[in-house]
C-alpha cells in the first residue's frame, strides 16, 4: 500500500527501478561473450520474416473465414439450419465433415464461421466435425495437395483419414448435450448486438450488415492470430527444425517428429502440402501423412483461436483424439507401407 | 469504449493493414513471405481489407448523422486494435 | 475416477483406447523390420548425374547396408553417410541416356543389434531426355525458356513479371538459380525448380548487386558476383567480389576475407571442392581450395572463360598477351598439380585466331574453341580438337553466322551455343550440335543456353 505521508524523495521508486535495471543491463552485457547482441539481431530478423510469414499467409484465409461467417450470420437464420442439419449424432457428425468440402476456410478461418453455425444453432458434432475437417477437405486444399502430391494416395489418404477423425471427434462431443459444457459464455448467451435485422431488410443493407461482422470478427480473431504466429515463430526461430529432424529417426518418433512440426510451424492447410513434399525424401510416408492429417486440425495459432470458442477441457479434447488418432495412421502406415 | 471511436480504430487499423499489404505486393516483397502462387490471394485480401475499412467509414459517418450513439461496450481497443496492429 | 460429465468419460476413455491400441501397434510391429525408402522424383525419371538417396526408418550399419547394395547395370559412383539413416548414392560418371537401372537392397541385418531388412527392396529408374533452358528477351520481358533437342515443345518457366539477368542450372537438373532486379535498384538471387511456376527469393541482396550466380556441381553451394550499393544514393556500385551462399543454411559471405580480392564469373571445380575466379585489379585468377582453405594465383591479363578438365587437375582460358604485331589472344593451360601455367594455342601461330569461348568435354579430353578462321571475316567458327595432339575438326562455320558460348551436356555427346546471324536483323539463335552431325542445327531464338539435365 502507498505510504501517502512519507517524506519526498529525491528519486521516485520508478526512477531508482528504472536506474537499477540500466545499471543492471550495461553489466550483463558487459559480461556477455563479443557478438551476443548482433547473433540475437540475426534472430530477432528472422523471428520477424517468420512472424510475418505465418501472418501474411494467413491473413487473406481469416479474411475469407470471417467474411462466410459475416454472410451465415446475416443470410442464414436458425430454422434454415435446424431444416439443413440432422440432429441425430451420426448423421450430424458425418455431416458436418461433409459440410468441410463446401467453405474454402483454412484451420484460422474456420473458426470464426464455426462459432457464427453454433450460434445459428448447429448441432455440437456437426460444428467439432466440421471444424476438424473443413481445413483439409475444402476445394482449395485438395487442389494443392493434388498439385504438390498428384491425384494420388497421399490425397486420398489425407482426405479420407481427416473425415474419419472429424466424425470420431464429431461423435465424442455428440454425448454432451449441454452445448454451455464445451462452449465458452460468450457463445451460449445472446450475442445479437447491431446485427439483427428486419426481415425485409433489402441486400445492400444485409451486406453492410455482413461486412460489420466481418470487421468485428476479424479483430477478433485476428489478434489471437497474431498471438499464436508469435508463438510459433519464437519457437521457429529458438527452436531449430533440425534439431527436432535430427530426433526423427524410427516409425514412431519419426510420427512424433513429423506431428510436433506441424504444430511447430503452423502452416496454413492451403499450403502445408508444398512443405511436406520437402520432407517426403526424409521422412515416410506415413509420417508425413500424419504431418497432413494433424497440421490442419491442430496448431499453435489454431489452439489460441479454439481457446476463445471452446472450455480448455474441450479444447484437450479437440487437441488429444486428433494427435493420438494421427500418431496411430502414421505409425501404422509406416509399418503396413514400406 | 463509445462504439464511434471504436469504429474509427478499426477502420484506421484495416486501412493500416490494408496499406502494408499493398506495399509489399507493390514493392515485390510479398515473395519473401510467400510463394509466388498465393499472391492472387493476397491480392483478394486487400481488396477485402479495403472494402470492410470503407465500410466502416461509412458506418462511422452515418451513426455520426444519425446520432444515435450506441454506448455497449467491445473489448478494451488496447486488446484487440492493439495486438492487431502488431504487424504494421 | 470421477468424471463431470458423460463428454468426460466417452472422452478419456477413447483417448485411453487410443493410447492402448498405439503401444500394442508398436509392441506388435517391432517384428516388422527396417524400412527404406529413396527420393526419386515424379516418374523415376532422373537427371543423369542425379544422386539417388535412401533413407531408412533408423540407424544403420554403414558396412552391412553397403554390402546388400548393388546397382544394375553397374555405374562408377560412391556412396556418402549423410546421417546414420540416410545413404546418397553419387554418380562419378553420368547414367547411360535411355538406359533403365535398378538399385536392389538384399534382405538382410542392416543394424548392429541386428534389427533385419526382411524382403529385398529395388526401385527403377530411367535417365530423362535433356532439355535446352535459355533467355528470351523481348518486350521489356526477359524470362526463362525450355525446348527439347528437336527445338520443340517450347514453354515459358519463370515468370512474366521477373526479370532475369543472369542463371545457372544445377548439374542434376533439378533446379535453376538467376538473377533479378529488385524494386531498390539491387539484384537478388532466386531459386525455381526444373518446371518452372515456384520461384521464389534464395537470396535478399538489398540493395546490392548479386549477378553470375555459379551452382557448385554438387549442389551445396552457389557461388555469385557482388557488387556492394554505393555509401550513398546516386554513388557507383564497388567493384564486384565473389560470394557463397549455402543451400543448406542460407548463410552467404565473401569467399576473400580481404576486400582487396577482386572476383567476377566464379567458375567451380567437378568436384565443388575448388572455386576460381578472375580479379581484374590483379591481373590474375584467384583460386580458392574449400578443402584447405588454400589459395592459388595464376596471372591472365584479360581473364577469359574458364572450363576445367574432367579430373579437375587443370583449367583452360583464354587470354591477351602483347606480341610483337601487337596484342594476340592465346589459348592458357593452368595445371594445378604444378601450380603453373602455360600456352596451348597460339604461340606458334602466325596470325591471331582471337580464341574466344571454350569448353572441355565433361568426360574426355575433348576440347571446343571458337577462333576466327579466316583472318578477314569476323566471324567465329567452332574448333573441336584433341589437347594432348593439337588435332581436331572443324564443326560449326555456316558462311554468315558466328558462334559462341559452347556447353557441353552431361556425356559429352552434345554441344549447345549461341549464333547470330552477322548480316541482318540482330537476332540471337541457339544452335546443336551433335556427334554425328554434319552440321549445328538451329533449335530456338534466345540467349545465354544451358542444358536442363
Amino acid at each position: 500500500m502507498q505510504n501517502t505521508t512519507s517524506s519526498p524523495r529525491l528519486l521516485s521508486r520508478t526512477s531508482i527501478i528504472t536506474i537499477s535495471l540500466v545499471v543492471l543491463s550495461l553489466v550483463v552485457s558487459s559480461m556477455l561473450p563479443a557478438g551476443f547482441f548482433a547473433l540475437l539481431w540475426d534472430r530477432l530478423n528472422v523471428f520477424a520474416t517468420v512472424f510475418l510469414g505465418i501472418f501474411v499467409e494467413a491473413v487473406p484465409y481469416l479474411l475469407l473465414g470471417t467474411l462466410a461467417s459475416g454472410l451465415v450470420e446475416v443470410f442464414l437464420d436458425r430454422d434454415q439450419m435446424s431444416r439443413w442439419i440432422s440432429h441425430r449424432p451420426v448423421a450430424a457428425a458425418v455431416g458436418g465433415a461433409f459440410m468441410g468440402m463446401i467453405f474454402p476456410v483454412c484451420e484460422c478461418g474456420v473458426v470464426p464461421l464455426t462459432r457464427r453455425l453454433f450460434n445459428k444453432g448447429l448441432p455440437l458434432s456437426a460444428g467439432i466435425a466440421f471444424l476438424l475437417a473443413a481445413p483439409v477437405l475444402n476445394p482449395i486444399v485438395v487442389l494443392s495437395t493434388a498439385s504438390a502430391f498428384g491425384w494420388g494416395q497421399m490425397l486420398l489418404w489425407r482426405m479420407g483419414v481427416s473425415l474419419i477423425i472429424a466424425v470420431v471427434v464429431g461423435l465424442v462431443f455428440s454425448v454432451e448435450q449441454n452445448a454451455a459444457n464445451v462452449l465458452r459464455p460468450v457463445l451460449t448467451s445472446s450475442h445479437d448486438h447491431d446485427h439483427s435485422l428486419e426481415a425485409n431488410a433489402s441486400f445492400s443493407e444485409k451486406m453492410r450488415r455482413a461486412l460489420l461482422v466481418t470487421a468485428d470478427e476479424f479483430f477478433e480473431m485476428g489478434r489471437y492470430l497474431i498471438i499464436g504466429a508469435m508463438l510459433a515463430a519464437a519457437l521457429q526461430t529458438f527452436v531449430p527444425q533440425s534439431s527436432l529432424l535430427a530426433i526423427g529417426s524410427g516409425p514412431v518418433t519419426s510420427v512424433l517428429v513429423m506431428l510436433a512440426l506441424a504444430i511447430l510451424l503452423s502452416i496454413c492447410s492451403t499450403v502445408d502440402a508444398f512443405v511436406a513434399l520437402g520432407f517426403l525424401g526424409t521422412f515416410s510416408f506415413g509420417s508425413v501423412l500424419s504431418f497432413l492429417v494433424f497440421g490442419p486440425m491442430v496448431d499453435i495459432k489454431s489452439i489460441i483461436m479454439y481457446l476463445q470458442v471452446f472450455r480448455r477441457r474441450s479444447v484437450a479434447y479437440i487437441v488429444a483424439i486428433p494427435f493420438l488418432m494421427s500418431l496411430l495412421a502414421g505409425i501404422l502406415f509406416n509399418y503396413l507401407q514400406p | 469504449m463509445p462504439k464511434r471511436l471504436y469504429r474509427s480504430f478499426q477502420a484506421l487499423l484495416l486501412l493500416g493493414l490494408c496499406v502494408f499489404f499493398a506495399s509489399k505486393a507493390a514493392s515485390g516483397q510479398l515473395t519473401y513471405y510467400i510463394n509466388l502462387r498465393f499472391v492472387p490471394l493476397t491480392i483478394f485480401g486487400i481488396i477485402l481489407l479495403a472494402v470492410l475499412a470503407q465500410t466502416l467509414f461509412t458506418e462511422i459517418k452515418r451513426s455520426r448523422q444519425s446520432e444515435q450513439e450506441d454506448d455497449h461496450e467491445h473489448a478494451p481497443v488496447s486488446q484487440t486494435c492493439g495486438s492487431c496492429s502488431c504487424p504494421c | 475416477m470421477k468424471f463431470r460429465s458423460s463428454l468426460d468419460s466417452i472422452a478419456i476413455t477413447v483417448i485411453a483406447f487410443l493410447a492402448v491400441v498405439i503401444g500394442l501397434v508398436i509392441l506388435f510391429s517391432g517384428q516388422a523390420g527396417v524400412r527404406v525408402t529413396a527420393a526419386l522424383p515424379e516418374r523415376s525419371l532422373i537427371g543423369p548425374l542425379q544422386k539417388i538417396k535412401l533413407t531408412f526408418s533408423e540407424a544403420v550399419d554403414p558396412v552391412l547396408t553397403e554390402s546388400l547394395f548393388s546397382i544394375q547395370p553397374k555405374v562408377d559412383g560412391t556412396i556418402e553417410w549423410l546421417d546414420v539413416r540416410t545413404l546418397q548414392f553419387v554418380p562419378v560418371r553420368p547414367f547411360e541416356w535411355g538406359a533403365s537401372y535398378k538399385l536392389t537392397l538384399g534382405p538382410g541385418i542392416l543394424t548392429q543389434n541386428g534389427r533385419a531388412l526382411k524382403n529385398e527392396q529395388s526401385w527403377e529408374w530411367r535417365v530423362r531426355d535433356p532439355l535446352i533452358v535459355y533467355l528470351v528477351a523481348k518486350d521489356d520481358q526477359s524470362t526463362l525458356w525450355t525446348v527439347d533437342m528437336n527445338g520443340d515443345s517450347p514453354n515459358r518457366i519463370s515468370p512474366e513479371e521477373v526479370k532475369i539477368i543472369s542463371f545457372d542450372v544445377s548439374a542434376d537438373g533439378e533446379f535453376i538459380v538467376f538473377s533479378s532486379a529488385n524494386s531498390q535498384g539491387g539484384i537478388d538471387l532466386w531459386r525455381m525448380s526444373r518446371t518452372g511456376g515456384d520461384a521464389s527469393i534464395l537470396l535478399n541482396c538489398g540493395l546490392d548487386r548479386c549477378t553470375t550466380p555459379s551452382i557448385a556441381p554438387n549442389g551445396t553451394r552457389i557461388a555469385y558476383s557482388r557488387e556492394a550499393a554505393g555509401v550513398g544514393p546516386g554513388l557507383p556500385y564497388g567493384s564486384p567480389r565473389v560470394w557463397v551462399v549455402d543451400l543448406q543454411n542460407a548463410q552467404t559471405g565473401p569467399v576473400y576475407e580481404d576486400q582487396q580480392v577482386l572476383g567476377y564469373n566464379p567458375s567451380w571445380s567437378p568436384d565443388s571442392s575448388k572455386l576460381i575466379s578472375f580479379d581484374g585489379l590483379a591481373d590474375q585468377f584467384h583460386l580458392f581450395d574449400f578443402s584447405n582453405n588454400a589459395q592459388i594465383l595464376f596471372p591472365s591479363n584479360t581473364g577469359g572463360t574458364v572450363t576445367w578438365s574432367p579430373d579437375g587437375t587443370k583449367f583452360l582460358f583464354t587470354d591477351i598477351e602483347q606480341s610483337e604485331s601487337g596484342l594476340v589472344t592465346r589459348l592458357r593451360l593452368a595445371d594445378l598439380s604444378l601450380n603453373d601455367t602455360s600456352t596451348l594455342l597460339g604461340s606458334n601461330d602466325d596470325r591471331d585466331y582471337a580464341y574466344n569461348s571454350v569448353a572441355w568435354s565433361p568426360v574426355e579430353d575433348s576440347v571446343i574453341v571458337s577462333l576466327r578462321n579466316d583472318e578477314d571475316q569476323p566471324a567465329q567458327i567452332f574448333w573441336l580438337f584433341d589437347p594432348g595432339l593439337l588435332d581436331g575438326i572443324i564443326i560449326a562455320d555456316q558462311p554468315g553466322y558466328t558462334y559462341n558460348s559452347p556447353r557441353w551436356n552431361s556425356w559429352g555427346t552434345a554441344l549447345i551455343f549461341q549464333q547470330f546471324k552477322l548480316r541482318g536483323e540482330f537476332k540471337p539463335e541457339i544452335g546443336l550440335w551433335q556427334h554425328g552431325f554434319r552440321e549445328p542445327l538451329t533449335i530456338a531464338e534466345g540467349i545465354m543456353p544451358h542444358w536442363l539435365p
